[in-house]
């Protein structure tokens, strides 16, 4: 970022924190970009004269008197075909040794489309995993999180629910990745041979986490592009969202801002639904699907990041390792997909929620009968039928490693019914019943 | 939603009390008190049964959650996604109600705590295929036949 001819350079700061610089300058315009001391940092609040910016890397060793130069505009991202297939940091630079993009240049973090101008969500997005397809269905322009544990493998899920879905392009917001973890998501797009319809912006754990701020309005501004000029499917993955509020939270904190909740910024809703709402089906076809993960702290819905996600996204995914089939599954009753009613029975056979509802229902009844085993009681046959039906629906449908077609976990379903209950005790509605029951 | 913790004042007033009297038979509200407190003693059931075992209680306090467990099933279960269910008239919620009213007005006799769940589960399945049949049709009325054959061979 080489400074400009007759470019203004200030050199007095007059405040510097762990990741803001305060310093008095005239005509400057918030979000813009700047150079601090040669790195890059961003208008965020003016007050009179006086500009505060946030310096991505940190403002370790930068001097008082450091050279100060305004951009004139806030970042941008070069959008063309040319994105498929590249990995970017979180500036939209190349980080996979190819070349730049050539491209119409577009600011990111604009406003996200009419709500007027959009259409109801009605496209299934079909997974192969059942957890999600039978008891939670996607349905594009949806938005919803993975609620996770950060000792679950909800990367891996991410990368498989990408690679399965039937969509035109991929992108990846990677935030606080691990090195790791970044590996394993390449190697799964190279693998399958899919690299062409990804893109990802990461930003792994050896970058400043502020830089990390950037990473969804990059990653949701190439998705414009496709969904909105294209007319493509897009699925956008966010993964963490935790280290993307926590990053929000050192700007906010060293700004003197009053903390809200959990030392959240007060506007932590705003900021997550700035980013949320992007999710979208326009008339034309295109739509923008997002999934991100939302890491809890030891279990904790209440605490106000999935507190605020939740009143945002259109329902949620929970990750539960279920000690009885030592499998990881998407927990039946904590998770929950509010446009799934949109699709099911419409674009899926017509038995799907009566079946998806006597299977959660059983489910519950043999929640009830281990309890009733916990408690040192007798089982009745009843019990110990309802057990076994479990085992076997969280091993072959609630299982994050199954990869099945719709119309199979519905004939799993029947399977399972048939073989553990009679057809009053599913109590479905009989015309599916004489339809559809195996046996 | 849960049917203890949600309450409508309304239906305490004289005026909405009348007023239902009126328009949909004299007593409604005392019928909907009844069936909710069915589910208040069949919740007071399960708790004693989960405290003390299913062997650890008498036949009467398996029938009371039973019948409780019918009137949730029938009466406050309703499926949105139904075309037929979802629906429901005030005529037809009214002969749903007498119905599981008069079902749980009866006394039952049972060898066991499995006989008396399942010939209920045998029951509620009958019951809500009703609800998903077109109200006196002809697979209504024929569910209704089976629901009498099941009530003679045990209700008193």
């Amino acid at each position: 970022m080489a400074n400009k001819v007759y470019q203004r350079v200030y050199t007095q700061l007059e405040a510097i924190t762990k990741a803001t610089v305060a310093l008095r300058a005239t005509g400057v315009s918030n979000d813009e970009l700047a150079t601090v001391h040669g790195r890059l940092a961003q208008v965020v609040k003016t007050k009179g004269d006086t500009v505060t910016l946030q310096v991505f890397s940190g403002t370790e060793g930068i001097p008082t008197n450091a050279e100060v130069a305004f951009l004139g505009a806030p970042p941008t991202l070069k959008v063309s075909d040319q994105l498929s297939g590249r990995f970017f940091d979180a500036y939209g630079h190349p980080i996979d040794g190819g070349p730049e993009v050539e491209g119409e240049e577009r600011q990111i973090g604009g406003p996200s489309v009419n709500p007027y101008k959009r259409r109801q969500p009605s496209q299934l997005i079909p997974t192969g995993i059942a957890g999600i397809d039978l008891n939670n269905t996607i349905v594009s322009g949806q938005k919803i999180p993975f609620f996770a544990d950060p000792d679950q493998p909800y990367n891996a899920v991410m990368a498989d629910v990408a690679l399965r879905a039937d969509v035109d392009k991929i992108i990846l917001g990677g935030m606080g990745l691990s090195n790791d973890d970044y590996l394993a998501f390449r190697h799964a797009f190279e693998g399958a041979g899919a690299l062409e319809k990804i893109i990802s912006f990461v930003n792994t754990t050896e970058e400043p986490p502020v830089e990390r701020l950037l990473i969804p309005d990059m990653a949701l501004t190439a998705a414009e592009y496709f969904a909105v000029d294209k007319n493509e499917k897009v699925l956008v993955l966010l993964t963490d969202m935790t280290l993307y509020a926590d990053a929000l939270s050192i700007v906010s904190n060293r700004m003197d801002q009053i903390p809200s909740k959990d030392s959240m910024p007060g506007s932590l809703y705003s900021d997550l639904a700035k980013i949320y709402e992007k999710a979208v089906q326009l008339p034309s076809g295109g739509s923008i699907t997002i999934i991100a993960v939302t890491t809890l702290n030891d279990g904790d819905i209440t605490h106000a990041i999935p507190d605020n996600t939740g009143y945002i996204t259109e329902g949620q995914l929970f990750l539960r390792a279920d000690a009885d089939s030592g499998k990881v599954i998407i927990d039946p009753f904590r998770s929950l997909s509010r446009l799934k009613q949109l699709v099911q029975g419409k674009q899926t056979r017509d038995d799907h929620s009566q079946v998806m509802n006597a299977g959660v229902r059983l489910y519950a009844d043999a929640q009830n009968a281990k309890t009733k085993l916990e408690n040192g009681f007798d089982l009745s046959d009843y019990d110990h039928r309802c057990l076994d039906y479990a085992k076997e629906y969280a091993t072959r449908l609630l299982s994050i490693d199954v990869n099945i077609k719709i119309d199979e976990m519905l004939d799993t379903a029947w399977e399972l019914f048939a073989k553990y209950f009679t057809k009053a005790e599913t109590g479905i509605k009989q015309t599916f019943i004489d339809k559809y029951w195996k046996g | 939603m849960n049917p203890i913790d949600s309450y409508s004042k309304y239906l305490e007033y004289p005026e909405i009390q009348a007023y239902l009297d009126e328009t949909v038979e004299q007593g409604w509200t005392d019928k909907v008190s009844l069936a909710k407190n069915i589910i208040r003693q069949g919740r007071d059931a399960a708790e004693q049964i989960n405290i003390l075992g299913d062997d650890g209680v008498p036949m009467a306090y398996h029938e009371t959650f039973w019948k409780s467990e019918l009137v949730d099933f029938v009466i406050l279960q309703q499926d949105a996604f139904d075309p037929i269910d979802s629906l429901c008239p005030m005529e037809r919620q009214q002969f749903m109600l007498d119905l599981v009213l008069d079902i749980c007005a009866k006394e039952f006799s049972f060898e066991n705590f499995e006989e008396c769940r399942n010939y209920f589960k045998e029951m509620i399945n009958l019951l809500r295929q009703m609800n998903y049949s077109e109200f006196h049709g002809d697979s209504f009325e024929k569910y209704v036949k089976e629901l009498n054959n099941l009530l003679e061979s045990n209700g008193k």
